[in-house]
Formats: C-alpha cells, sequence, structure tokens
C-alpha cells in the first residue's frame, strides 16, 4: 500500500473518529449532585466549581 | 613538491575510493603533470597549480560520498556527504544551522506521531474494554459523586481513539514526505556547493 492510500485510510479514520466522538459525547449523559447534564455542561460546570 | 611524492599523498588520500576508481584518478593527474612537463612547464609549478593533495582528495571523497548517499538513501549516508562536504570549508555556516534545526523539527514530528497514535490506540481500546462490558470508570473517573452512562462515553473515548491515532498516522505520513524533501533538498545544495567549488556551472549533473 502506497503513501497516498494510507493517507486517505487516514483522512476517513480522522472523519469518522470525529463524527463518533463528537455524536456520542454530545449524547452523554453525566450525573452529579442528582443533576444530569451533556459533558459540555460538566465541563463548564467544574470550571466554574473550581473558579 | 616532486610529482611522485605528489602522486603517493594523493592516492593515499584516496584510500576510500575504489581501487578501480582511485587508479583512474592517479592516472589522470599523472598524465596531466606529465603533458605539462612535456610542454616546457616546471614540474613544481605544475604541482603547486594543482593544489595540495589534501584538498583534492576531500573534493573526490566529498563527490564520491554524495553519490553515494544518492544512490543508497540511508541517514548515515546523507551525514556521511554532509560532513564530507563540510571538509571542504564551503558550506554556507549560515545554512548549516537551518540543516540541524529542520533535521530536529523531522525528529521532534516523528516523536509527536509516536505519541499521539499511541494514546489514540490506548484510548480506542480502553473505549472498546468499556464497550465490552469491563470496568472503563477506573480509567475515566470524573469525580466521586459523579456516574456518566458506560456505553455513550465509551464510544465517545473510541472515537476520540480513531480520531487521534489517525492524526499521529497522518503526522507520520507527513514526516515521512518532509524526509523525502529534506533528504533530496540537502543533496541537491551539497551538489551545488561542489559544483561551485569546481567552478561548474549550477546545475550540472555528472
Amino acid at each position: 500500500m502506497n503513501l497516498k492510500k494510507i493517507t486517505q485510510w487516514l483522512f476517513i479514520g480522522v472523519l469518522v473518529g470525529a463524527l463518533i466522538a463528537f455524536v456520542s459525547f454530545k449524547e452523554a449523559a453525566i450525573k452529579i449532585d442528582g443533576k444530569t447534564m451533556t459533558l459540555q455542561e460538566y465541563i463548564s460546570y467544574e470550571i466554574h466549581s473550581q473558579e | 613538491m616532486a610529482k611522485n611524492s605528489f602522486l603517493k599523498q594523493l592516492a593515499d588520500r584516496l584510500r576510500f575510493l575504489a581501487e578501480a576508481e582511485r587508479k583512474d584518478i592517479i592516472y589522470d593527474y599523472e598524465e596531466h603533470i606529465n603533458a605539462a612537463i612535456e610542454n616546457g612547464e616546471d614540474e613544481a609549478k605544475v604541482i603547486e597549480k594543482l593544489g595540495s593533495p589534501e584538498l583534492i582528495a576531500r573534493q573526490f571523497n566529498a563527490t564520491q560520498s554524495i553519490k553515494n548517499a544518492e544512490q543508497n538513501k540511508t541517514t548515515g549516508n546523507m551525514l556521511r556527504a554532509v560532513v564530507a562536504t563540510m571538509g571542504l570549508g564551503i558550506i554556507n555556516l549560515f545554512l548549516i544551522g537551518p540543516f540541524f534545526g529542520l533535521l530536529g523539527c523531522l525528529i521532534a514530528f516523528y516523536g509527536a506521531a509516536f505519541g499521539i497514535t499511541l494514546g489514540g490506540l490506548v484510548s480506542a481500546a480502553i473505549g472498546m474494554y468499556g464497550l465490552l462490558g469491563g470496568n472503563v470508570e477506573q480509567f475515566i473517573h470524573l469525580g466521586n459523586a459523579v456516574s456518566y452512562n458506560v456505553d455513550v462515553m465509551s464510544m465517545g473515548v473510541v472515537g476520540l481513539g480513531i480520531f487521534l491515532a489517525s492524526i499521529g498516522g497522518l503526522i507520520a505520513v507527513f514526516s515521512i514526505w518532509g524526509t523525502r524533501w529534506f533528504y533530496k533538498g540537502t543533496i541537491a545544495y551539497l551538489k551545488l556547493n561542489l559544483n561551485v567549488l569546481k567552478g561548474e556551472p549550477v546545475g550540472q549533473r555528472k
């Protein structure tokens, strides 16, 4: 397999991996102190609680 | 310096070249000196004009090491060609810095590619472990009072792992291309230096 073919597959890997990660993390439900929040909300909650 | 002494010194310093090539070079120089003497020139002056046997040998050794680096592309051959050309004292010192700088960058890129790919593969393995029912919370620990849907989070970690491993792979591929360009560029630059020293037009191929 030549480098161009490998590069194509790696680009596909980047896109597929990013899509899977994005969709999954968006669906992640994190429970803390009885509240359910998304990963993004949890990260901002953690940042604010450390301030 | 006498002719025989000149030729002996030259032959001694060309010991890294192949026997046949060394004999050819010595024969050519001997012929050149004999022809000049037959034309009435003074032997010592002819030899003085030719330059020191050490410098002549360095030029031939540099030319040969560049040829070797072109034919057999290895890091060792390229470094030998660079060192041999540096021995002639003609490499611009302002370009030696960028040369080693670029070499360092390439090494750093390979290191980064290895690290990111390894991180991605480990991440993907942890995610798969979680998807297969393993206790993934020991790896993805968000806090004592925090819980999450393991399947979705594991899938996300698998995706992140694929993403990182692919990014690492891409950096490795670009580093390989970069290495090829760097190799070609270095050889071209060394040849240009030699051509300048020999007084040949730049870009002339032998």
